[in-house]
Parts: C-alpha cells; structure tokens; sequence
C-alpha cells in the first residue's frame, strides 16, 4: 500500500522533472524556408541561388517590371491612360502629381535599395574566387550599377543640368542596417556606377542567355550612363565594343513581330535583346505586370498609344504591327501588342537592354563626336532594318540627332526609354493626357514639377541626413 | 484491489507510526469492505432534506461517509439510499448551503436541515489551472454564464460577449457568418503584436483567430458550438492573468465545456430558424441609379472642358440611351437563412456522470455566396474510479464549411462591385442569363470589373474546417487536500480551403480558369501536471490553497498549396482538370512553451485574503538572448460585509474591497522573427533564388505588461442591487514595434521591443432587479468601461511615428488619426478646400499646401452595455444594448466613390447629388470635375466619420411552459422564443457611409453588412 502512494507521487514528480529535463531542445524550432544568416552562402551554389534572390528582386513590379519601364512611356509623349482604368499609376504618371507620402514611386525607392542589398551580399560573400564565383559576382555588379542608374535618374536631376547637384545615397556593405546616408552628388552616383561597370567587365566571361547580366550587358549599361553624362567619346568607345565584341544582331524584318511574340522565354541567341528580366510560369509579376498596363485582352490595359506616336510610323514600318487599332471604352484607339503573353503560361520578359539602343546610343555619339557618316550608318542599320522599303536617313547637321531621337521613340516605344532621352536633353513637349477627351498638359523637363519623384515621406521620417527635393518641401 | 488504499490512506495519519498495526488495520479494513461488498448486508436509511426554514431541497448529494455510495434529493426533498450495515454516517451537501452530517446508527428515517450559506461565499469562480472559492478571490474577473450564449445567431461565442462584460470589447468588422473577431481586454495593449486575448477552452491555450490562408476570414472558435459551453470567465487584472505569464497579458478568456451532473438523464433539443438581412443602408452611400449616374458624369465632361461632341459620344457610349438601370446593391444583397439545431442529454450517477450533444448551425448572410454551415458534436465523461481518483475525458469536433467571397481590395469582392460597378453595366441579357460580354461600357471591360451575378454563381471560395479537441484529465487526491492532476488536451485544425476562378469571367478570364488547393494543419497539444494542496490552520480560520505545476505545449502549422490554370472545360473545378501548374508549396511553422507555475491564496476567516502568483515561461519564440522570462502577482482582498460591525447591517449583503498587482507578458511576436534569415523562394527564371529578408534581433523577446487594480464589489438588499467597480492602469512595456529604418539598407523596418503604452480606465457592473413581485420581475444589468489610452514610449527618442492615417506620439491615444484637415467647399468656385494651418485660420485650394492635424481616435473612450428584461408569470422580454462612444472610422474607399476624379469609372455615392454647381452654394460636395487634378478626394477628415453608436444586439420574447402544461406534455420544460439581432441602431453621424461597426482600426475595408436577424425558436427539456 505505502508503494502505491509513494509511486504515484514519485512518479508524479518525476514527471515533473522529466519534463523539466528535456527543456532545451524542446524550446528550439526551426523555420522551414530559410535558414540563418551567418550560414546562409557558404557554396557557390549558395551565391547563385542569392544571386538569383537579386535578380527575382529586380523583376519585381516595383522596380525594372513594371514601375520603372511604364514611367518612361506614359511620362513622355508615348502613352496615355485610358478613361477606362483601373487607377494603376493614372493620377500620378499619368498627370505628373507626385506626393512624397503615397504613390507607386515611392516604391520604387526601397525596391532598388532592396536589390542593391541582395547585390551587396553577393559581391562581398566571403568565397574563393573562381569562375563562377566571379562571374556571379560580375553579374550582381552590373545589377548594382543599373540600379543606382535608374535611382539617380528618376529621384534626382539630370546629369546634364548639374552634376554637383543632389544624387541618391551610396550604400555598398551588407549588413549595415543602422545606416542613416546623406545623399552622394549626382557626379558621384555616375562614379560609383562606372566603378562598379568595370568591375563587372573584369570579371565576367560567360554568356548562358539574355536572362542574366552579361560582360557585354555591362558594356552596354556603360554606353547608356556616359550619354546621360555627355561624355560621347567614352559612350562612343563602350558602344562599339559591344557592337564589334558582342556578338548581338537584329532580327531580320519579316521576324520581328514574331521576336516579340517570343519574349516570354529568354533566349541565347544574341537576337535583339542583350538583357531582359525573366517572368516565367511561376515566377512573375501575374497581373501586376508591364503586359497587364498594355495588352487589352484579359488584361488591364489601361495604356494606350498616342496618336503621335502611331504616325510617326510608316505604313512599311514592321514596328507599326506592334500597334493595333482597337476600342476601349467606346473609342477607337491604339493599343501596344509588344507584350502579347500576359494570359499565357510563360509571361512577357521586360525588356532592360535591347541591341539596337546601343546601335543608336552610337549612332548619337559619332554625330557628338562630329563624324555625320558614322552616325547615319549606325541610325540606319537600324531604320532600315525596321522599314525595308526606306532607304535610310541622309539628313545633316542637329536634324541628325532628331532623326536618331526619333528612331529611338519608335525603336524602344513601351520599354520606358523615351522619357529619359527627353530628360537629359531637357526638352519641351505636350503630354496627352487623354487622347479621346482632348486634355493634355504642357512638360518641360526638369522644371516641370513631378519631372523627379519625391524622396519617399519613409526614407525621410527614418533618415534625418537625408534632404527632400525642394519643390516638394 | 484499488478500493483498499482508499481506506488506508484516510486513516494512514493516525497509525503511522505503527507499520504492523497499519497492516492489521488495512487487512480488516480490505475484509470489512469485501465483506460488505459480497455478502450485501445492506439496510435502507430514508429521509427529507429541507433549508433552515423547511421548504424542500431538490438535488441534494447524499453520501455514506467514507463511500462512494450515494444518491440525490427529489423533488420534494425526499431521498433513499441503501446503505451498508457499516454506515455510520451520511454526509448532505447541496449547492448554496453549507454541508450537514448525520447518524444513522439505528435509524432508517432521518430529516436533515441545511444552513444556507451566502451565495456569494460559496459560489465557485474559474481561475487559471483550477477554480476557487469565489470568496477568496482577489482578482477581477467577470463570468458569462452558457445560458447568455446558446441559441444566438451569431456562429462564434467571442461574437456573443460583445457588451456582456465590462472592459471587454469584442470588435466585429466583417457580416460573413463565422468572420474573425477582434476583442481587446482594457483597451488595445499592443502597439503591432497581437492585442488578442489567450483562450483556454478546457485548460488548453488553444489556437485562435483566423487560421484560414486563401480565405478572406474564418474564426477557430467558430468550430465551438456556444451551446455546449458552460460558462466563460473572463480574467483581466494580473491577479488573474499572471498565472498565465508571457501569454496573459491581453488578457484571458477561460470556457469551460458543459460537464453532465448525476442524476436523471436530461435530454434538451433546441431548434430555431429565421432570417438575416442586410442592417441598415446609409442613405449617403447608395449606389447611384443609373440618371443620376449620367447627370453627373455629363457635368464633370463639361467641368473638365471636353469639347460637347466628345461629351455626348462618351456619354453614349456609357450608356445614357440604353435605358440600363441596373440596382447592383439590390442584386447582391438578400434575405439569408438562419437555421440552428441542438440537440443534448446529459445525466449519470454518483460515479459517472456524461454529457453527450450534436449541433447544427446554418447561416446565410445577407449578401449572396456567403454563408457558413456547422455541424458540431461533443462528448464528456467523467469517472470517479474511486474516491480518490477521477477521470475526466471529453471531445469535441466539428465541421464548418464556410463560403466567403474575396473581400478588401479584390475586384471580385462583391462588396466592392456593389459600388464599383456603374448602373449602366448591364446585369443580365435580354434573355435573362448574366451578361459577361467584354465589349462595350454596358458590359464589363477588360480585367477590371466583373459581372458579380455570374462569377458568384460560378466561381468557389469555400473553406472547410475540421476542429477536435480531445481532452483527458487524471486527478488523484493522495492525501486529504493534496491533490495531481495531469491534462493532457489536443487543439486539432484542419482546413481545406478551395479556390474556383470560372474562365468565362472575372479573375479567372486571363487564365482559362484558375484553382487554388490549400491545406492546412495545426496540431496543438498541451500537458499540464500540477499539484493542489488545500489546507486549513486556526481551527479552520485560516485556509491555504497552494497550487504548483509544469506545462509543455507545443503547436505545429502544416500547410501545402497548389494551384493550377486552365481548364478543360468550365464544367469541372478541381485541379486535376487544369493543364498548367502554377504553384505547388508545402511549409511548416512551430512554437512551443515550457512554463513552471505557482500559486498560494490565504484566507483568513472569510475576511482578509492574499494571493501571490508565479510564472516561469520559456519558448521558441524567444531570441537566445532572452529565453526565459519571470512573472508575478500579488492581490489581496477584504470582505467587509464579513466583519462583524457589518453583519448585523442587514441590507449590505456584500462588500468587498480587493487590489493587485503583477507582471505577464505578450508572446506573440512571431515564430521565427528572431534571427535574421536568409529565405527561400525568391526564384527567378526556374531557378532557385533566396534572399535576406528577415532582418532579426536576437534580443527579440516578449512585451512586458504591469498592472494594478483596484475593486469595490457591493452587494445590498440580499443582492437585489450589485455593483462592481474597478481601476486600473495598465502598462506595456517593450512592445514590439517595426521601427523604421533607412530605406537604403533594403529593409523598411526592424522590429524590436522598444514602445510603451498605457491603459487607464474604470469598469462598472451592475446588476439590478428593480422590481420582484409575485408573477413579474424586472432585471437589469449594465456595463461601462471607460479606458484612457496613452503611447509612453516610442522608438528614436519618442520620434513621432505616422503610420498610414493614425500618428504614434508620446502622450497620445495609439489610434490617434493624424490627417488634412478638410475645410469644405469654397461656395464662390465649388473648389475643395483644406486647412493651411493647424490654428484652421488660413484655408487652401491646393491640397500640397494642406496640413495634417490631431483628430480623435480609433478606439471608443467609453462602451459596454445594457440589458433590461421583464418576466410576467410564463413571459418574458429581453433587450440586450451595445454601445461605444467616442471613436472614429474612416471611409478608406470613399475617394473613389466621390467627387469626379474616377466619373466615368465607377458607381458613385449618392452624396454626390450634393455637389457644387452655382456660385454662391453653401455645400460639402465640391464641383464635379471629370479626372480633376485638384485632389478633393485626396485623404483628409471628409472622410472621418464619428464611430459612436448603440444598437440593440438582441431583443428577446419569450415564453416558458408552466408545470401544469409541461407535465401534461410530459417535458420538464418548453421555451418559446421570438429573437432579433441587430434590429435596431442609433448612429450620431448622420453622414456615416457604412456599418458603424469597422474593426480595431476604424478603416473601411468593403466587408460584407452586418446581418440583422430575426429568428424563431423552441427549446425542450425532456
């Protein structure tokens, strides 16, 4: 009897202490999608997977998938939106009404610090180098420096107006998440940029496909920052390297709509796209894509063409085909059909790096550089190619920068590039606001207010160092 | 053999000195009993067991002493019980009275006559690991009896305690049957953890709150059918809550499941139906008809300078001679079913007693494709094996299939098409079948709009959510007063979520159909082993209840999703019929807690008690630098009305005074947030991709809560008249709060424990019965909280915090919003007008230059409510009141509903009729500008609404059979009832676009009305 009483309490209190005993590990659980930090890359296999973390990071719709490339469009003389919308980017691209506390672009902000983070990561991960260690990193330095480009391009203003004006803070060690950075001056920006573009040159050899950033994908960014900066001679010498190194070419004319049908895969080909952002079956921006703002049929389509922009084709124009007549909204319209897989399985990749801008930032630089011919043969490599019934542009003296700013418009319409040929050559033109209703609005870039975007109402209420644009104060 | 320990330990103080007499004495003892046992020398002893005035006591316990033979009273008293020749005594208690033994030596017949014991100090209260005395307790706490909560048609009991108790908010921001709840205890007491309660069903923490991950809302305490609960107790100062340590801290709701009691088996069915409809329709927010839609739209075209001939084709085009009037508010709202069923039978004897019930609760909601079905079952047995060792086991389960549209932002959140969708979109053909023609601005464009009328038909958005909670309980008393227990309780959450986008329109166009498949699991389980030791010294003056114990518990979430698109054909929804896989996921998520507890109460003649309460908790949750953290409380309480220099005051029955003061915590600070990680599944072009995107803290631990309170209970005229009133101040510290960080670092925010609130207010019970004379009685009850709530600390030097509407400041209520300050309509030009200064003396047209001012806040300074009800003989009436006072909501949608920005996008709020038109027109409607750039729909206090109302959450008339009808109907009883919910509501702003009940952040959302029902309902005791 005494031993049933002393067993029940013993094991009562064994009970207890058993429980007590096994404590420490019963106290740790483990997540099960990631794991810590401090041993997060410790492969090469781990680099490329972060590595691809900073790529998934720059197609996101905040940035370079969508943000970024509408912007170039709608804020230019390109596109409008339409009556019927569904409110994407309307009352702010689309009337250039910006606050700092609200709006698409004050995404755009943390979503390229956020890339530029995974960047740093990559690039200062503690692994023997090797090839693809190096070529990895290569990659994430050309990201790095398209991302500074696209924040000191849309938050601050041109190179061309001041470079000693204000530019964006520079961050390039990872882990520094008390930092509190002042903003760097533009010229800086352009600096840091070219820096990291030679490193990326330097240390990149390979080529898989127009999916990843690439030795001549590098080279290209380059041609593109010393135009912003007018520095032609340098942008002349990037341009050629990629031009006679890179091994790209255009699709023949009778392929080219076709080309553009088959941008939801990347390609390894060389054909017309140095470098776009993959939007595969799973991994995309669904319908918050670029696709979504233009493609009508089972997407938003809220993005139209303006009229401009579809004369300015010639009927034999292949370019032409990318532009249909359609209804919305009970008007007859034009609508872009570049981006035609938004329902497919594989989505539209968003175009970052296309050959035939480079052709064309050479073709400017040689009329910069006071050789007409060279210009003219590289406009019309181009021009040609896309009209097969032109014979090519004879134009002379500025008419020739026209005709190039002009093949441009048509060249890379809805993949956000117009805006900023216009911003740094800091020109006036009428923006449509909506074509049917007849309302626009006079743009002189950069005066105009909303020609920058605002510094994000976050990043100033967290970052005291940091100053506002004054014409938003 | 069992049945011989028991004798020997009741005597083992006695002989312990003596090993061989023990022995002789167990043996005789064990041959004794046998004896007895086997040879059945049984006797039968009658008798009667009156109160000191000798009126009859039912339901009296009657026990050999030193047995387990027992039986109960009747009816009219009288009981029998055979007992065997060795009884000496029997012991009678009864619930209320104080316990009577009595010889039977040479008796048979025996009348035995109890002495009744203040209700009020023999009452029992549910406290955490255990119940008590309700005498002894030196805590605030509140108790929901089950009669307050079965046969409600609302399809969770955290619903249903909305102004039953006082400092209680229970918050409601969605009408789809089953939506989550939020109820905040003294006020909100967190800055962005959860502010939830923890809910202890049976003595198991559960999991709670909105368990579903595709679904817009569902409630796992929906899976609890009301009617098999037995009561609530609602703990609240840390005298209560502290036992409960780093999970106490908002607070504890305790529900404890029904339990059979000995004696005839009581069978109960219940049945109700009725019918939801839609509360009430803000005349400021319909929808416009489709005239006054076209008037408006034509003056914002020619406000905004469109050449005539463009006014007039765009205007035809929307349809101004289609004669297309369609009444989307009318199409998607409906009468809903309301359906309840239950069904119980409880009983058992002295050694087991068992509760066995069904349920079947059916709700449709006032909008179309939203409902939500349970079936529910329950099961308690409880066991005395012997004397000294109980068993209790019980489970329950149920079943919810709940459809619940998408809500918020969604396009095909059919609240939301009610106002987006223009009255010239044409609902249906000529031909009677829904339109979804693509072309047109009669029909519905592009991805934007759909036609609700067929994708609500068409489409799935059903959960189904299985929920066990098996729970078994072992209680040993090893020595008098010196009891273990161990409970070991699982939580069980299965839900499957479905997902059905058709591929003809709406969502589901752009990808030939799409699926979604989500299941998910939470498996919780909970042990808990404690001891009890109750004793008592001075002669039985003072008495001493210690309670020690270990609790493990562990949860682990499971969940897998796939999705798929297009489909075969739009005759079938599963996903095997999709060709292309879109998503295929599996992932998990733990926390668990090991906590040591402790507790001592003192009681000293009824009249002076001290309590004291420990906590050791330890979790996963916590960073490596703070695994463990330490709580306490101390409470002491003085029943005056026990005093001697009272007890001759008759007409004070109770009068208490009770304070205390502790320490508990607030862990929900997420599972993993700890440690900075490095995540999966940023993937990019099929390949693998991570990222670092959790930033960490490893000092990361639970947010510290301190409070006092003090009580006053009085109790006059034998309890005719009670009141309770409390203080208290409560104080969180260490809150977790998302800091901001620079932008540049690629986080936006690191959060860490740096805030603190505070928590003041008053609460006041009162339950009265005014008048009680023969055949009618009238009752009142009452509740008000008044919670003052203050930010005390905040993060970079108490840095002002905006944080969308609301501003975080030192000094300020949390939920302050902090907005433009509208000024109205300049009546010279119909332009918005906003304040430039925050003095409001200078006004402007340019909202850039408009400042953001303090404004009131989110959460009410003053709620409760109040209940009257009257019985006149068999009938009786009850209207139960909810009120808040104080608070403000703000229209988070109403920018596209008004002025012309979005003219020829979307529906538009009748409010617009108001607008600007002449010069010189005083209004609060600016001129109506088509896509004007001017920002009269800009965020600012024209869309702050004052939140105060009250509502009649419940009248009830009913009718309860008297003797003479049930006997003849051979029932125990029969209740006739006629309930409504939400009948009635009394809102202060007469502008109020929306249900004033929004939710904890008094933001608009397009959730789907409220439901205002009416049922009808017989209950029968068999």
């Amino acid at each position: 009897m005494k031993i049933n009483i002393k067993t029940i309490t013993y094991s009562g209190l064994l009970l207890l202490t058993t429980l007590t005993a096994c404590k420490k590990s019963y106290l740790e659980t483990n997540p099960y999608d990631s794991v810590s930090l401090s041993i997060a890359i410790t492969s090469e296999s781990d680099l490329k997977n972060a590595l691809n973390g900073a790529y998934a990071g720059m197609r996101s719709y905040l940035g370079f998938g969508r943000y970024l490339p509408a912007k170039g469009d709608i804020m230019a003389d390109n596109v409008y939106c339409s009556v019927s919308n569904t409110g994407r980017q309307n009352t702010t691209y689309n009337l250039y009404t910006f606050t700092p506390s609200s709006g698409e672009h004050t995404s755009i902000w943390p979503n390229l610090y956020t890339v530029i983070k995974r960047c740093n990561q990559v690039i200062s991960a503690n692994l023997t180098a090797s090839a693809n260690v190096n070529e990895y990193k290569g990659e994430a330095y050309a990201m790095r420096a398209l991302c500074y480009l696209e924040l000191v391009r849309n938050f601050a203003y041109p190179y061309s107006k001041d470079p000693n004006d204000m530019g964006v803070p520079i961050v390039t060690d990872f882990f520094s998440s008390d930092i509190k950075p002042a903003r760097a001056t533009i010229a800086a920006n352009y600096t840091q940029i070219l820096a990291d573009l030679t490193q990326a040159y330097t240390l990149m050899s390979g080529y898989v496909s127009n999916g990843y950033l690439s030795k001549y994908a590098a080279q290209a960014i380059k041609a593109r920052v010393y135009m912003d900066m007018g520095d032609w001679a340098n942008a002349k010498t990037a341009a050629l390297d990629v031009v006679q190194n890179g091994g790209f070419t255009l699709a023949p004319s009778s392929s080219y709509v076709s080309f553009w049908a088959g941008q939801n895969a990347p390609i390894a080909t060389k054909v017309e796209s140095i470098f776009a952002l993959v939007n595969d079956a799973t991994a995309n921006n669904g319908n918050e894509s670029l696709s979504y703002l233009y493609y009508q049929l089972g997407s938003y389509g809220d993005y139209l063409v303006t009229n401009s922009l579809y004369q300015a084709y010639t009927a034999t124009d292949v370019r032409r085909n990318l532009i249909q007549p359609t209804t919305r909204a009970g008007y007859s319209v034009y609508a872009s059909v570049k981006y035609p897989n938004s329902t497919a399985t594989n989505k539209d990749n968003v175009q970052v790096l296309r050959y035939s801008e480079t052709l064309l930032i050479l073709a400017e630089a040689y009329y910069n550089t006071s050789d007409p011919v060279n210009a003219l043969l590289y406009l019309n490599k181009v021009a040609t190619q896309r009209d097969p019934s032109f014979v090519g542009y004879v134009s002379t003296g500025t008419q020739i920068r026209e005709d190039i700013l002009n093949e441009k418009r048509k060249e890379l319409a809805f993949e956000g590039n117009r805006y900023w040929d216009l911003y740094r050559l800091q020109r006036s033109f009428t923006k449509v606001i909506e074509q049917n209703l007849g309302t626009s609005m006079p743009v002189s870039l950069p005066t105009t207010k909303g020609s920058r975007f605002p510094i994000p109402q976050a990043e100033i209420d967290a970052n005291p160092n940091i100053k506002q644009n004054p014409e938003y104060q | 053999m069992v049945c011989v320990m028991f004798p020997l330990t009741k005597f083992a103080p006695a002989i312990i000195k003596n090993q061989i007499m023990r022995k002789i004495v167990t043996m005789l003892l064990c041959a004794v009993l046998a004896v007895s046992q086997l040879a059945a020398q049984n006797r039968t002893v009658r008798g009667k067991v009156t109160d000191d005035k000798g009126a009859a006591i039912a339901n009296a316990s009657i026990v050999v002493k030193g047995s387990t033979t027992g039986t109960t009273s009747a009816a009219d008293g009288t009981f029998s019980i055979t007992v065997p020749s060795s009884a000496k005594t029997l012991v009678i208690t009864s619930l209320n009275f104080g316990e009577q033994q009595v010889s039977i030596a040479n008796k048979s017949n025996v009348t035995v006559s109890l002495e009744p014991v203040a209700a009020n100090l023999q009452e029992v209260v549910v406290v955490g690991y255990g119940t008590q005395r309700k005498a002894t307790i030196t805590s605030a706490q509140t108790k929901v009896g089950g009669d307050k909560v079965e046969n409600v048609p609302l399809a969770s009991v955290d619903q249903i305690l909305q102004g039953k108790v006082a400092g209680l908010q229970s918050i409601t921001s969605s009408g789809q049957p089953g939506a989550n709840q939020s109820v905040r205890i003294r006020g909100i007491g967190s800055l962005t953890a959860s502010a939830q309660p923890l809910y202890v069903v049976d003595g198991v923490a559960i999991n709670q709150g909105d368990l579903s991950r595709t679904n817009t809302t569902s409630n796992a305490l929906a899976g609890i059918n009301p009617d098999d609960i037995d009561r609530i107790d609602v703990l609240k100062d840390a005298a209560a809550v502290a036992i409960y340590g780093a999970r106490g801290a908002n607070g504890v709701i305790v529900i404890t499941t029904k339990r059979g009691k000995a004696g005839k088996t009581q069978i109960v069915a219940s049945g109700e139906v009725g019918s939801n409809t839609f509360t009430n329709a803000p005349p400021n927010s319909r929808p416009l008809h489709a005239a006054d839609w076209l008037m408006l739209a034509r003056e914002g075209l020619v406000n905004a300078g469109i050449a005539p001939a463009t006014v007039t084709s765009t205007l035809h085009s929307y349809g101004d001679t289609s004669n297309v009037d369609t009444d989307w508010f009318g199409l998607l709202t409906r009468n809903g079913t309301q359906q309840q069923y239950n069904v119980s039978a409880s009983g058992g004897d002295e050694k087991t007693t068992f509760y066995a019930s069904g349920g079947y609760f059916n709700q449709e909601a006032s909008l179309i494709a939203s409902d939500t079905k349970r079936f529910s079952g329950a099961l308690s047995l409880r066991h005395k094996a012997t004397q000294r060792l109980l068993f209790d086991l019980s489970l329950s389960a149920s079943y919810q299939n709940q459809n619940s549209p998408l809500g918020g932002s969604s396009f095909s959140n059919p609240v939301m098409e009610i106002y987006f969708l223009r009255p010239t979109q044409k609902a249906f053909n000529d031909d009677g079948t829904p339109n979804i023609s693509r072309v047109g601005n009669l029909n519905f464009q592009s991805g934007v709009t759909h036609n609700p009328m067929y994708t609500l038909y068409k489409n799935i958005y059903n959960t189904r959510i299985t929920q066990a909670k098996p729970n078994f309980l072992a209680e040993y008393t090893i020595l008098d007063g010196l009891k273990f227990s161990s409970r070991y309780g699982i939580d069980y959450n299965n839900l499957e979520e479905f997902q059905y986008w058709n591929p003809n329109n709406g969502d589901g166009y752009a990808y030939n159909g799409y699926g979604f498949a989500t299941y998910t699991r939470y498996f919780l389980s909970d042990w808990t082993n404690q001891l009890n030791y109750h004793t008592t010294f001075l002669k039985g003056d003072l008495t001493t209840d210690l309670k020690v114990g270990y609790e493990a518990l562990s949860s682990k979430y499971y969940g897998m999703t796939e999705s798929a698109n297009n489909y075969s054909t739009d005759k079938l929804t599963a996903l095997s019929n999709a060709s292309v896989y879109a998503s295929a996921t599996n992932n998990g998520s733990d926390y668990t807690f090991a906590s040591e507890f402790a507790s001592g109460n003192f009681g000293y003649k009824n009249k002076y008690i001290l309590s004291g309460t420990y906590r050791r908790d330890g979790s996963s949750r916590f960073g490596p630098n703070n695994k463990y953290g330490n709580f306490y409380s101390v409470g002491a309480s003085w029943n005056i009305s026990e005093e001697n220099f009272l007890k001759d005051v008759k007409w004070i029955s109770l009068l208490k005074v009770r304070g205390s003061y502790g320490t508990s915590g607030n862990a929900e600070i997420g599972n993993y947030t700890a440690t900075a990680l490095q995540v999966s599944g940023y993937n990019y072009n099929a390949g693998a991709g991570t990222a670092y995107e959790t930033i960490g803290n490893e000092t990361l631990t639970w947010e510290k809560s301190k409070q006092t309170d003090i009580g006053l209970e009085v109790g006059v005229l034998n309890n005719r008249l009670n009141l309770v009133f409390d203080w208290y101040n409560r104080v969180g510290d260490g809150l977790l709060y998302a800091a901001p960080v620079s932008q540049t670092t690629g986080f936006s925010s690191k959060t860490a424990n740096i805030g603190a609130l505070q928590n003041q207010g008053i609460e006041l019970t009162l339950n009265a019965t005014p008048v009680s004379i023969k055949n009618f009685e009238w009752n009142i009850s009452a509740n008000l909280t008044h919670n003052t709530n203050k930010i005390t600390r905040l993060p970079n030097n108490n840095a002002d915090i905006i944080s969308g509407l609301f501003r975080l400041r030192v000094g300020e209520d949390f939920r302050t919003f902090y907005t433009y300050q509208w000024a109205g309509v300049n009546p010279a030009n119909g332009d918005p007008l906003w304040y430039a200064d925050e003095a409001k003396t200078t006004t402007t047209n340019d909202y850039t230059k408009a400042v953001k001012i303090k404004q009131g806040s989110a959460s009410p300074k003053y709620y409760g409510g109040f209940s009257n009800s009257f019985t006149y003989k068999q009938f009786g009436i009850t209207a139960d009141f909810t009120y808040n006072f104080g608070n403000y909501s703000y229209d988070a949608w109403g920018n596209y509903f008004t002025d012309g920005l979005y003219a020829l996008s979307y529906g538009k709020y009748a409010s617009n009729l108001r607008r600007w038109t002449t010069p010189g027109q005083v209004t609060d409607v600016p001129k109506y500008v088509y896509n004007t750039t001017n920002k009269s729909n800009s965020t600012s206090t024209r869309y702050l609404y004052s939140g105060d109302y009250i509502r009649l959450r419940n009248l009830e008339i009913f009718y309860n059979a008297d003797k003479a009808l049930t006997s003849k109907l051979k029932m125990n009883s029969l209740r006739f009832y006629v309930r409504g919910t939400n009948l009635w509501t009394k809102i202060y702003d007469q502008n109020l676009p929306f249900d004033p009940e929004q939710g904890v952040n008094g933001s608009s959302n397009l959730t789907i009305f409220m439901s205002k029902s009416v049922t009808v309902g017989l209950k029968i005791g068999l």
